[in-house]
């Protein structure tokens, strides 16, 4: 049993209940939800499939602090949705901070 | 022997204290910040769940408001939901799938801390709501339309708690990508596919189902937040009628998310202490895959009531799940029969996990039938079934693995006796909170409701399950002592105090930054036992 063939499997599983679905007359809108979901997951099987060709990289445990500022940047643009776009602004510099870090290795 | 393929540039960098912890793309840390994070909220959701106990003990009851009624169980609900039980499923496998595999990091760690910071985020934007001037949430965790909307839910607490449920949905995805990833990818030398432990297996269903079903939610919210700034998009019955399948194309599978890592870690602990190999292997890995895809294909069948889902489908694929669920119940008995059972408290929350999952799973299966549903929609009976799914089935598969992998990940071991304690308080008190709920739904009394007529003749069983969610918070205070006496007490736990079959045991506890002690070889994988092949072998 190959890794990419257990996750492109569950999407052929899937698959066929979204054909015995469509042979029960659902709605389009289910149908349409289901397969999108389907064609997600085969889209996941692909991206796996291509990235094991490559040798797979080590991640010497640096870098957290990027992460950190990514999720102050997450609470500003949650939250300009709540009270007003200018909270992006805010959002800005830790996105900013974290890509110039990323960059500096 | 198979030789851990460890790099060989530079070691990690380890940083110390709080911010090396708050930093640290370790995912064993990652993976208990997660774990810790959503056992507070599990206790905070917990202590809301008392509170609406309270209020309900007496006909009538002026504890609350009915307003703030709304409150408690909307965000009780959707914080068990999105902010302590999915964590806690999803953290589990953050911590065990790359120890499981013998990888000695996770794909994708910085990935990975994001998942814990969007999901911290997420959880404090969905509690400030109580913050606010108009107060918390309080569309239930479902948030339909328009109870949700800026007429019914004036105030930004609802917003709050969209933004904040978008958040730890996206975090979840992010976690359930990084240990997919790891599972399939990162594997030791001879660790093949059906070499996979159950628990990692179990992992993998899961976070299937995740990358499937999440990003619904996600379109869901998205359309709930539009509909808040423009509330002509709901004047259209096709985005209500919309936002509820997407919802519950969520909805459902979420429900596996938060039950399945359990199965594998009841299925880890079985396989233990009967002293054998899990029974059915392969046949129980296919029957989680089934399992898991069958779940996405169910949903329909919470729309029953409202006449736009296709009952006799919705109603097939449910009935369907039988035989998946029967599969690996077969293979939790087939194991524990003819073993040399030995009781110790994870075996315990295991054994009981069986029979109290089976009274949740069963119900399930009547409410997804149509004829039944119509008569159960939105009573007790449904909140019945659904804490027997995730209290008394979930929560003590939770259990049986924190009791079981707690000295791994610490080095300390628990206290056994105060962990029986634990155990008998955790059966009576939900037994006798969740058993009455099912007469009460049967006899009428519907969910979500701050009051009920003296002569209703709800009040018996109401005190009865009261009294129930009162033992239950005192079984979850032994629970904390137990973790404050063992920290206190420190008893060093050995790499393998249980005589356990898999490869996290093979390691120091807790084990050092690269999981496995450089250099030294892993034991050979010849099976999902490796351990117990290594024991075989010697004797």
């Amino acid at each position: 049993m190959k890794a990419g063939a257990v996750v492109a499997g569950w999407g052929a599983f899937n698959a066929a209940l979204v054909v015995i679905l469509s042979g029960y007359g659902g709605d389009p809108f289910e149908w349409a939800l289901y397969s999108g979901s389907v064609m997600l997951i085969w889209l996941i099987a692909l991206t796996f499939l291509a990235w094991q060709r490559r040798e797979p990289g080590y991640h010497r445990g640096s870098g957290g602090e990027i992460t950190l500022l990514v999720a102050v940047a997450a609470i500003f643009v949650g939250l300009a949705f709540i009270y007003g776009p200018w909270l992006v602004i805010f959002a800005v510099w830790p996105l900013v901070a974290a890509a110039l870090r990323l960059r500096s290795g | 022997m198979t030789i851990l393929t460890q790099p060989a540039s530079a070691p990690p960098l380890v940083r110390h204290g709080l911010l090396g912890w708050l930093t640290s793309t370790d995912h064993k840390r990652i993976g208990l910040m997660t774990l810790g994070t959503a056992l507070a909220m599990f206790f905070a959701m917990g202590a809301l769940a008392l509170t609406m106990r309270s209020q309900l003990a007496q006909p009538n009851g002026h504890l609350v408001s009915e307003h703030t009624y709304n409150e408690l169980f909307t965000i009780h609900g959707s914080g068990m939901i999105y902010l302590a039980i999915t964590p806690l499923a999803i953290g589990l496998g953050v911590y065990l799938v790359p120890l499981q595999v013998g990888a000695p990091t996770i794909a994708a760690a910085r990935t990975t801390l994001l998942g814990y910071w969007l999901y911290v985020v997420g959880g404090l934007s969905v509690l400030s709501g109580f913050l606010t001037s108009g107060g918390a949430a309080s569309s239930g965790w479902t948030a339909y339309t328009p109870l949700s909307d800026t007429q019914f839910s004036p105030g930004t607490g609802q917003s709050l708690w969209i933004v904040g449920t978008f958040m730890s949905a996206v975090a979840m995805i992010l976690l359930s990508g990084a240990v997919i990833w790891t599972a399939l990818a990162r594997r030791a030398p001879g660790m093949t596919m059906l070499r996979i432990p159950v628990f990692t297996w179990s992992m993998v269903a899961t976070c299937l189902m995740v990358l499937g079903a999440f990003p619904s939610l996600l379109a869901a919210l998205g359309l709930l937040g539009l509909g808040r700034m423009a509330p002509s998009v709901f004047m259209s019955n096709i985005w209500n009628v919309g936002f509820q399948h997407l919802f519950w194309f969520y909805g459902h599978p979420v429900v596996y998310v938060m039950f399945f890592p359990f199965v594998g870690a009841v299925a880890e602990v079985l396989a233990t202490f009967s002293g054998r190999r899990f029974f059915g292997y392969s046949a129980t890995v296919l029957s989680l895959l089934a399992f898991a895809a069958l779940s996405m294909s169910v949903w329909g069948h919470h729309m029953f009531t409202t006449g736009q889902a296709t009952d006799d489908y919705y109603s097939l694929t449910s009935m369907l799940l039988i035989v998946p669920a029967g599969i690996e119940y077969f293979g939790m008995l087939g194991t524990i029969i003819g073993g040399q059972l030995v009781y110790r408290v994870p075996m315990l929350f295991a054994l009981a996990f069986i029979p109290q999952f089976l009274v949740g799973g069963l119900t399930g299966i009547m409410v997804a039938t149509p004829v039944i549903d119509y008569h159960m929609q939105d009573s007790y009976f449904v909140v019945a079934h659904f804490h027997y799914t995730l209290l008394a089935g979930s929560v003590f598969g939770l259990f049986a693995g924190l009791y079981f992998w707690f000295p791994k990940a610490t080095g300390i071991m628990l206290s056994e006796r105060l962990g029986r304690v634990h155990f008998w308080l955790m059966v009576i008190g939900t037994n006798t909170t969740f058993l009455p709920m099912f007469a009460l739904g049967y006899e009428g009394m519907p969910r979500r409701v701050a009051l009920y007529p003296a002569n209703a003749g709800f009040t018996t069983l109401n005190v009865i399950s009261s009294c129930g969610a009162a033992v239950l918070a005192v079984a979850m205070t032994v629970f904390l002592v137990n973790i404050i006496l063992s920290a206190v007490r420190r008893v060093p736990a050995p790499p393998d105090p249980w005589r356990a079959q898999t490869l996290e045991w093979a390691t120091t506890s807790p084990p050092p930054r690269l999981n496995f002690p450089q250099g030294q070889p892993l034991p050979e994988i010849a099976s999902y036992a490796p351990l117990l092949d290594l024991r075989e072998a010697n004797t």
